[in-house]
């Protein structure tokens, strides 16, 4: 079926060099101060740093490895409505070679940030033997930087084919794109896994929980989606034609948020659920260190933060329909997507509530600043939509029944 | 620029064969308006003999005591859940292709929904059996429905069972419902195309049902409705089967992800089940201008999807049994691959992870015979998984005095069997009383395909070609 | 025609498709006609736009059934374990909100799901023993391949000669009275 030629112009789907130039140089002036702030908070109070630093690239890895996941589901099933929004998403998963630099401060911090790593509890904790095998520093970091590797081979390949079929408009690269995509969604999901394991769940190296990787996804993927909203929302107003990405996407966008929201619920919930049934002390004492002073409050504000509120909000069509209020929303539930990750990693440092530190700012601001550095790069030489996608015309003209 | 991947890429028609909204109608109506095939009263006589196996052996059971079957110390949960988590999980394809695939606009649904329903009842009903005559005593099922009493006698709302019994029932519940308002439309399709008590019948179901744009616009809300009540609940169903078993601290059964883990399994069985009755349903019936090659082949893709899903979560168990280092984990799960179970784990590994694999490879996922082979290793494999699960972790738990073998009796054996008579029983009645393939839906789908074709005039070469080689 | 006096309950009109469908009932519904319905076999996009309908009510009505299903499933658990029969099991709490979760949810989902198709009948005036439409033998063809047209004889603008004359002038053919033995 050949399609009409897109009835986008590539010159109208580009990003103006002046805009891209100005949102540069701010990315790259808040990256230099926060990442100076950073540097000295690291002097001042290394484990607070570490601790902040840790919850910050669990953020930014999660919203990458969730934006991979959408591009490689994209083309796994063969969507049509989301092509008008996967350069976007390409776009996102090109930072994820940065993480390997930001992993640095947290190999150089391992001592500080995980207790499997304390000499003297090695040498005290009989149950820790055998975990070693696994959680050596040399291993632990070694196995990062692969995640890293493999997530950013296999979204360079993606983006690269990409670009390449916006000049040779050549049908067949989709075919590769949808060959490549299905191992990558097997990799991504065993790799995600076991960097969840890794980062987070070792914190305490005591608490297992089989569904963790799948926790991590589903916050990583909600997070992923509500980037994107609040991206396209940034290009309207950036000066992007408003029917490339229109009421009818920002209505499938709304729709798997909900969806992903209830998912992420229900995920957590299944866990909470289980280990307090069951009740057992060395499962309970996770979400006992969760339920101590402040950690508490923020225990129950996820539940309705995370879920009641954008689950009632987002029931109605007209609210998923309208742009100015789904990107409301959507920061919002980036918000809380963070508060989720903190609540996860921080309580093992603060262990008698919250301690909001002005370097959970510094260090998220540092790497979000680098990374939109990073996406706006992306942008600057590609058209914003594929335009030699031979789906656009059907993305564009689609239509929510 | 290649054609043929301009061919891949394009979208495959989903009614082919030229079909008009007439000849559709006369194509499915006439299924049940004609006699039934020649092979349809052999096959319900001898589905229909092997119920009545199945209803024997709970009369056997029901009147001398759960003792006939091979349950003892320590595995007093065997076969019957087995059965029980195996016939709900087939069950959950069919709300997964009515409700998921609705929301995500799955077009190619249509064709298959109906038939996927339906089997969700069935299933429904050959689950919910076990449990019943389980208890032995069936007539005390009234303990479990919250009724004031002089005994003190109540539900306990703390109980993963009693959660069964909820969800189990309003899912058999909502399954029927949604059943039903799919068919009221077909249901007048044929009222209008018959005579006399037949038409009766067929009307007094469809409910005076006369097509409106009213009618219609109340219909697709509730039918959205429906669908994004039922995603939810079927996600819940298998949820709260898991817990039946995750809640208990037994190691084997106490891990977090069984919830997702079990909803994929179920998925995953249900559609093997599908496509072991589909093949041959679409050849009997001459169906394949409305399940075509197409609709296979995506069901092939959600089967080895769903298999990959299952054998992440085997993975992921034994990774965190190994790292997590308790020694009764560690034991169990090295038990159920090496010890006297190691046959039912090593079958349910490669029914369920190696043998879905081969549908990397197109061949596969477009020979209806292979389809169908896997489709059945999936369903042994599936049975097995649950019987692994349940039977590993009972027979040798905490204390080595306290372990045994199960051993099933022919009463085990024969009650499975009969479970198979009842469902085919009932799908065989409905292959004949109920138009099997969502008319009115389809001829949805058709009349997109009518009006992309009068705006862009060559119908599609590939799906032709493909047309020409099934 | 027949000896017994015929009463008019409206007219009726075949269409050739669901675009003409479409088209006949914008006409009809821009002539200034209220009481009158278009029938398909599948629902057609654009139609009920067509026939001027609003937006549904529906949806609010099974959010109500679905407050009212949560509601009713916690509070049943809650007199149970916690007021009528306060017993400890599995070491929990009497009102032992986690628990209860399960089935509130399960109640939920029923409750609505039986809102919503007993709402969608009620709406749509089902289950109906007859209607005028039936009066028309062409009209059997409605939930196979038919489109039709009809108009409510209590619909202000009808007029048993103008509405098929104009009926038949906005596509629509086999024009014809929906007509029974007046009692």
């Amino acid at each position: 079926m050949s399609h009409v030629d897109a009835p986008l112009n590539s010159d109208e789907v580009v990003l103006p060099a002046a805009t891209l130039a100005r949102a540069e140089r701010i990315c790259a002036a808040v990256m230099i101060l926060a990442g100076a702030a950073s540097v000295l908070g690291w002097i001042l109070d290394a484990t607070q740093f570490a601790s902040s630093w840790l919850t910050a690239f669990c953020m930014v890895a999660s919203l990458a490895t969730g934006s991979l996941f959408f591009v490689m589901a994209h083309h796994v099933t063969g969507a049509g409505w989301s092509v008008v929004v996967r350069r976007l998403l390409e776009n996102v998963t090109r930072t994820l070679p940065l993480l390997s630099l930001m992993f640095i401060p947290i190999a150089l911090n391992l001592g500080r940030l995980y207790a499997w790593n304390d000499p003297a509890r090695r040498l005290g904790d009989p149950s820790l033997a055998h975990r070693l095998l696994w959680l050596g520093p040399a291993f632990f970091t070694l196995r990062t930087l692969l995640y890293i590797l493999i997530w950013s081979l296999f979204a360079q390949r993606l983006a690269r084919w990409s670009s390449l079929q916006d000049e040779t408009r050549d049908p067949a690269l989709s075919t590769r794109m949808h060959n490549l995509s299905a191992p990558g969604l097997l990799v991504l999901a065993i790799t995600t896994t076991l960097a969840a394991f890794d980062w987070l769940m070792s914190l305490r190296y005591a608490w297992i929980s089989t569904i963790y990787g799948v926790l991590f996804w589903s916050g990583g993927f909600v997070g992923a989606l509500a980037l994107l909203i609040l991206i396209a929302y940034a290009l309207r107003s950036a000066g992007i034609p408003a029917r490339m990405i229109t009421a009818e996407h920002y209505h499938d966008l709304g729709k798997l948020l909900i969806g992903f929201t209830i998912f992420w619920t229900y995920i957590s919930f299944s866990q909470y659920f289980l280990i307090w049934y069951g009740n057992l002390p060395e499962e309970t004492a996770w979400y006992i260190a969760r339920r101590v002073g402040g950690w508490n409050l923020v225990s129950w504000a996820l539940p309705i933060g995370h879920f009641a509120i954008p689950f009632f909000a987002l029931l109605r069509r007209s609210v998923k329909r309208n742009p100015r209020a789904l990107a409301a929303i959507a920061a919002w539930l980036l918000a809380f997507h963070y508060i989720d990750l903190y609540w996860q990693a921080a309580p093992t440092f603060a262990t008698q509530g919250p301690r909001p530190h002005w370097l959970d700012v510094a260090t998220l601001a540092t790497m979000f600043a680098a990374s939109a550095f990073v996406f706006l790069r992306a942008c600057r030489n590609r058209p914003l939509v594929p335009v030699g996608d031979p789906r656009l015309g059907e993305s564009l003209a689609f239509k929510n029944l | 620029m290649s054609t043929s991947a301009q061919d891949s890429l394009a979208r495959p028609l989903l009614v082919e064969g030229g079909r008009t909204y007439a000849s559709l109608t006369d194509l499915v109506a006439g299924l049940v308006e004609r006699k039934p095939p020649r092979w349809w009263l052999p096959a319900f006589l001898a589905s229909g003999a092997l119920a009545t196996v199945g209803v024997a052996m709970a009369a056997y059971l029901i009147s001398t005591g759960v003792g006939v079957w091979g349950l003892n110390e320590p595995v007093g949960w065997a076969f019957d859940i087995t059965n029980f988590v195996f016939w709900i999980g087939i069950g959950h394809a069919g709300t997964l292709i009515s409700a998921i695939l609705f929301l995500f606009r799955q077009k190619w649904r249509t064709s298959i929904n109906r038939f996927a329903e339906a089997m969700t009842l069935f299933a429904v009903v050959c689950a919910g059996m076990f449990p019943l005559i389980h208890m032995g005593r069936v007539w005390l099922f009234w303990y479990l429905v919250p009724l004031p009493n002089a005994n003190a006698i109540y539900p306990n709302f703390r109980s993963a069972l009693m959660w069964d019994v909820v969800a189990v029932s309003t899912y058999g519940t909502v399954s029927l419902l949604f059943w039903y308002v799919g068919l009221i439309p077909d249901l007048a399709t044929i009222r209008d195309r018959t005579s006399g008590l037949r038409q009766k019948i067929y009307g007094f179901f469809a409910l005076g049902w006369r097509g409106s744009a009213r009618h219609w616009r109340e219909y697709e809300v509730a039918y959205l409705l429906l669908a994004g009540l039922a995603t939810p609940l079927v996600l819940s169903v298998h949820t709260i089967v898991s817990f039946d078993f995750a809640t208990a601290i037994l190691p084997g059964w106490h891990t977090t992800i069984f919830p997702p883990y079990f909803v994929a399994g179920a998925v995953f069985s249900g559609f093997a089940m599908v496509l072991t009755l589909m093949i041959p349903a679409r050849e009997l019936y001459g169906l394949k201008d409305v399940v075509t090659l197409h609709h296979l082949e995506n069901m092939s893709k959600i089967l080895m999807a769903t298999g990959l899903m299952v054998g992440y979560a085997y993975g992921v168990e034994q990774f965190v049994t190994w790292y997590g280092g308790n020694d009764f984990e560690k034991y169990t799960f090295r038990n159920r691959a090496f010890g006297p179970y190691a046959w039912a784990y090593w079958t349910m590994v490669s029914c369920n992870v190696l043998s879905p694999q081969v549908f990397w490879f197109k061949w596969f996922r477009r020979t209806p015979w292979a389809m169908f082979a896997v489709s059945i290793f999936v369903n042994i494999g599936m049975w097995f998984e649950r019987f692994v699960i349940i039977v590993t972790s009972l027979h040798r738990d905490y204390l080595p005095s306290s372990w045994g073998m199960f051993i099933p009796t022919w009463v085990d054996v024969a009650q499975l069997a009969g479970s198979f008579g009842i469902f085919l029983t009932l799908f065989l009645l409905f292959l004949r009383f109920v138009p099997m393939v969502a008319l009115s839906e389809v001829k949805g789908v058709l009349h997109e395909q009518l009006e992309h074709a009068h705006a862009e005039p060559p119908p599609h070469p590939a799906s032709r070609r493909k047309e020409a080689r099934s | 025609m027949s000896v017994a006096p015929m009463q008019t309950l409206g007219a009726i009109a075949a269409c050739t498709g669901a675009e003409a469908l479409v088209a006949a009932a914008t006409r009809l519904r821009d002539a200034g006609y209220v009481k009158f319905d278009a029938h398909s076999p599948f629902p057609i996009h654009g139609l009920d736009a067509a026939v001027g309908m609003k937006p549904s009510k529906l949806p609010w009505i099974v959010l109500a059934g679905g407050l009212f299903g949560a509601s009713f499933g916690y509070w049943l658990q809650w007199i149970w374990s916690a007021v009528a029969y306060p017993l400890i099991t599995d070491g929990k709490p009497f009102n032992s909100a986690e628990a209860f979760v399960p089935i509130t949810f399960e109640f939920t989902i029923l409750i609505a799901s039986f809102t919503a198709v007993g709402g969608m009948l009620a709406l749509n005036g089902l289950p109906r023993l007859n209607h005028p439409a039936f009066a028309s033998d062409a009209f059997a063809r409605v939930a196979a391949d038919g489109f039709f047209l009809t108009v409510d004889a209590a619909d202000p603008l009808f007029d048993s000669h103008a509405t098929p004359a104009f009926l038949a002038e906005i596509g629509g053919f086999d024009v014809a009275l929906l007509e029974e033995p007046s009692t």
